[in-house]
């Protein structure tokens, strides 16, 4: 009996052990995107690792600053992109491109909104509205991506600034690299 | 006061009596009879009984019968406001509006939720669109929640074919494009890439312009359906779009089992594949 006993005991004692092996670390990624209107926004993704495996996510909602010259405690992507955005050649440029419905007659309305992840790719969704005096009848999506590397002319304004500033040579050769990998 | 005067006075007072008798619920303190001396102090006792009962609950009700107490009245037919020129009408304009809320038949049946668990998202019974329509936010709030669908949106893309990671000189014909729908964390897409010319980039083949980047987990490889022509290959075209990229790899298969990846060499001046892929983006 007393044997069983202390097996018992040690079953007990080793089974919570073998039950919270392993710990959970929690990795943050952050979601860049810069809105149609010009703005940008950060969301940032939580991921709960255990064992190199995402388990489990939690997403932030969007977050904009409240005031794109006081940058303080933001990362520094997010500094960097701002500044892009609110270069005064960029924004003079973005007023002329930006379109606005008169809301006289039939107008098709152009518009785009980018997010850019850690690899420095840059997705890029073309929202085509039509608006009938004024009044939205339809909204259409075609999404592209500008790699690092490609030519950027021929995009919207902030999306090539964005491509201009970010895909510098250490960006591109490491999504090179990345594209190397899946030709082998 | 002149006799012309007085005669009015007591007109209008034996008529009052009568008047409110019929819509309120309270009694008038007296009755005159024909000829009787009104005097001063019952004079202001009828208008304090009055004056102290007309309250709500000194009113009469709107439902004396079922007919009167399910009569409604549309305050806003055709889009444009019907003023209501009477209490009786304000109510049912409000009992109408009621019976709009809550979609019963009448105003005074218990609604199957109330506002209170509608704003907090809780419903007991099954959603009914009557408008038989979701709109989700152009951009997605996204949910880690199993049971959660926070996305929807429907759009183009536009299939572009790599060769080494190049398209040099590639062109492509009218028809090349693709459609996808995105439901939750799921691309749903079709693709038709149609060459004109295969340019002069070589080496491995990939499909690369995929709406959404697939997720980073070995589970997340997706083996397309494809239809390829004018392109070569061994028994088998098979392929799978890449965890983490926005490209498909094109490979061939033989009965044999051995896999191998198509390059440049398969294709030609003409070649075209259509596509069909369901993956899970990042």
């Amino acid at each position: 009996m007393f044997k069983k006993t202390l097996i018992f005991l040690c079953i007990i004692l080793i089974f919570p052990t073998f039950a919270y092996s392993g710990d959970f670390t929690k990795v943050s990624s952050f979601h860049y995107s810069v809105t149609e209107n010009g703005n940008f926004q950060l969301r940032i993704t939580t991921k709960y690792m255990k064992d190199g495996k995402i388990k489990e996510k939690k997403y932030s909602r969007p977050v904009t600053p409240d005031d794109t010259k006081k940058m303080d405690g933001w990362d520094d992507k997010s500094k960097a992109i701002v500044e892009v955005i609110t270069d005064d050649k960029v924004s003079a440029d973005f007023a002329i491109e930006k379109q606005e419905p008169t809301g006289v007659g039939i107008e098709e309305i152009i518009s785009y909104d980018r997010t850019i992840d850690e690899l420095g790719r840059i997705s890029v969704r073309r929202i085509v509205r039509i608006y009938d005096d004024g009044k939205e009848v339809s909204k259409k999506y075609h999404r592209s991506w500008i790699m690092p590397g490609q030519d950027p002319s021929g995009e919207d304004v902030i999306s090539r600034a964005l491509a201009q500033k970010f895909h510098t040579p250490e960006v591109i050769a490491e999504y090179r690299a990345l594209l190397a990998e899946l030709n082998d | 006061m002149k006799l012309r005067n007085k005669l009015a006075l007591i007109i209008t007072i034996l008529l009052i009596p009568t008047l409110v008798y019929g819509g309120a619920t309270f009694s008038r303190s007296k009755t005159w009879s024909a000829g009787e001396t009104l005097t001063a102090a019952q004079l202001n006792t009828e208008f304090n009984n009055i004056l102290n009962n007309l309250t709500p609950a000194g009113i009469d009700d709107e439902s004396s019968s079922n007919a009167t107490a399910q009569a409604t009245s549309d305050p806003y037919p055709s889009s444009v406001l019907s003023k209501a020129t009477s209490l009786q009408t304000e109510i049912q304009q409000i009992r109408y509006l009621l019976a709009q809320i809550t979609g019963n038949t009448y105003w005074y049946q218990d609604p199957a939720t109330s506002l209170t668990a509608a704003s907090q998202s809780v419903f007991t019974t099954a959603i009914t669109l009557t408008s038989g329509q979701i709109a989700f936010p152009a951009t997605a709030v996204p949910s880690a929640d199993a049971n959660t669908l926070d996305d929807y949106e429907e759009g183009t893309w536009t299939p572009v074919v790599a060769f080494g990671g190049a398209s040099v000189d590639v062109t492509y014909g009218g028809g090349n494009g693709g459609r996808y729908t995105k439901v939750g964390r799921m691309v749903h897409l079709n693709g038709y890439l149609v060459l004109t010319a295969n340019g002069s980039s070589s080496g491995t083949a990939f499909i690369t312009g995929l709406p959404f980047t697939c997720v980073n987990d070995s589970g997340g490889y997706a083996p397309p359906s494809f239809r390829p022509s004018v392109v070569s290959y061994a028994d088998m075209f098979i392929g799978r779009v890449e965890i983490n990229t926005t490209t498909i790899r094109l490979e061939e298969v033989t009965n044999a089992g051995t896999v191998t990846q198509l390059t440049n060499a398969d294709f030609a001046a003409t070649s075209n594949i259509m596509i069909n892929v369901s993956y899970e983006m990042q």
